[in-house]
């Protein structure tokens, strides 16, 4: 191993492995934060039948959003301009 | 169909299906667990923990197996059609199976040691489960994000943020996940040696697998049919006896392009054979309450006008029809979705020479 990037928890960071691990797991972090924001606030105004739902059900959203939130920033933003200009 | 969201889209007879599924999806883990403690004693004894994970991965690939079977078998026989409508509930129960054997084998072959249960994942304890150390959880772990995307996307929301089309170009990841999930237990499970049997069932489910896609592909395949010189640009497709009452009918025009054609009261209509829900042949399915109603996961749409009943929206589109003595005439040009045109009906009472067959 090479010690100098070892975790406290026993990862060694420069492996390829852990480092597919890292960026995986900030993959999934960044997509909880968008998530959040998209279920609670930003589908409101892009899906009118979304708007109608509780938060509660809104939430069951979520774990998509954060498996493909790449393509809802695209979408998401794409409606949005759909939606100013009609 | 979606005219509000809630959790699950559950009705009476899914939840039937889903129970019943996660019963013998339970049982099936119980049985494996107790017959194994028994078959194997002493200093062959495996603990439970190594039976559960194999347990839940074996009832995640038998799930898998027959999501994947279900598509071409309803193709091949209307019989399966049942199973068809809830397949999504099966594939999420499907990613939960392979999420507790993946979270199972990371807690028992990592965290319980020193490491961290993620390190062994590519490159733990391939010493003693794979002879090659080829790092065969790294394919289940590709093959169960894979799962992960689509079980998370499996909610109708997603159909239609996604659009039909990207949402099914999406969901046809699970054959990759397969391949993934096949490499996984190939260069795991099966290079310890274990069991001939796991081989051989793997073998029998990948070639059944490919088999009925197959099968299901030549099906499908029609000859088109062309435009007569003479009367361009209208298609012959048949007598009107050809079509049944109210029961679907495929027609393939030009470039593959499919009809679907409805015998109703009088009259008969064409419509599009693709749902605009997920692209379902409709052509399939039949009349239901006066509606052409989607064999897949019943959207209903009126002949004549291919609008979804109030308050669905969904539109696809209506093709002119016309009956010449006893033959029905289309055009191929579509009319724009949702477009009404008033069902083609015999001009008058065939003659004698024309009727007879049924
Ligand atoms: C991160 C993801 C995964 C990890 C870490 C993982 C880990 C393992 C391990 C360690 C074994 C060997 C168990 C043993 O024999 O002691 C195994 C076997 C197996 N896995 Fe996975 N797996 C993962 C994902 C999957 C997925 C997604 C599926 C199927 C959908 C799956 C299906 C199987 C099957 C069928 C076996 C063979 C069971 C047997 O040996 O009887 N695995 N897996
Ligand atoms: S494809 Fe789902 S109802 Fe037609």
């Amino acid at each position: 191993m090479m010690g100098s990037c070892v975790l406290y928890c026993g990862i060694d960071i420069m492996t390829p492995a852990s480092i597919f691990l890292i960026l995986l797991g900030m993959y999934f972090a960044v997509g909880t934060v968008i998530g959040l924001v998209f279920v609670i606030i930003g589908i409101r105004k892009i899906d009118p039948v979304a708007a109608g739902a509780p938060l509660r059900v809104r939430f069951i959203f979520l774990p998509g959003t954060i498996s493909i939130w790449p393509i809802v920033l695209y979408l998401w933003r794409t409606k949005l301009k759909a939606g100013s200009s009609s | 169909m979606t005219v509000s969201y809630t959790w699950v889209q559950w009705n009476k007879h899914k939840k039937i299906y889903d129970l019943i599924m996660l019963a013998l999806s339970l049982i099936f883990v119980a049985t494996f667990i107790l017959t194994s403690t028994l078959v194997y004693k002493d200093d062959e004894a495996i603990s439970a923990m190594i039976l559960a994970i194999r347990a839940f991965g074996i009832l995640a690939i038998i799930l898998l197996h027959i999501i994947l079977c279900i598509g071409p078998l309803t193709r091949i026989t209307p019989l399966m059609s049942p199973i068809l409508y809830n397949r999504r509930h099966l594939g999420v129960m499907m990613f939960f199976a392979a999420l507790i054997h993946a979270g199972l084998a990371l807690l028992f072959y990592g965290a319980f040691g020193v490491r961290s249960p993620f390190a062994g994942l590519f490159d733990g304890y391939h010493a003693y489960t794979s002879i090659s150390g080829f790092p065969f959880e790294i394919m289940g772990l590709f093959a169960l994000l894979i799962l992960f995307v689509m079980a998370s996307t499996s909610h109708d929301f997603w159909l239609a943020f996604l659009t039909p089309c990207l949402w099914k170009s999406l969901h046809m990841l699970v054959y990759l996940a397969y391949a993934f999930v096949l490499l996984h237990v190939v260069f795991g499970a099966l290079q310890s040696e274990r069991h001939p049997a796991l081989a051989t069932a793997l073998i029998a489910g990948a070639v059944t697998v490919f088999a009925l896609h197959i099968v299901s592909g030549l099906k499908e395949f029609k000859p088109s049919l062309q435009a007569q010189e003479a009367d361009a640009p209208w298609i012959d497709i048949g007598l009107v006896n050809d079509f049944p009452m109210d029961q679907g009918r495929v027609v393939c025009i030009a470039n593959q392009e499919r009809v679907a054609i409805f015998r109703h009261n009088d009259g008969i209509s064409a419509l599009s054979n693709v749902c605009a829900h997920q692209a379902g042949p409709l052509g399939e399915g039949r009349i239901v309450n006066g509606c052409v109603t989607c064999p897949w996961h019943g959207y209903q749409y009126h002949a004549d006008n291919g609008q979804s009943p109030p308050p669905y929206t969904e539109r696809i589109p209506t093709y002119e029809l016309r009956i010449e003595g006893e033959r029905v005439l289309l055009n191929p040009q579509p009319n724009p979705p949702g477009t009404p045109v008033t069902p083609a009906v015999r001009s008058s009472e065939p003659s004698s020479d024309e009727v007879g067959e049924t």
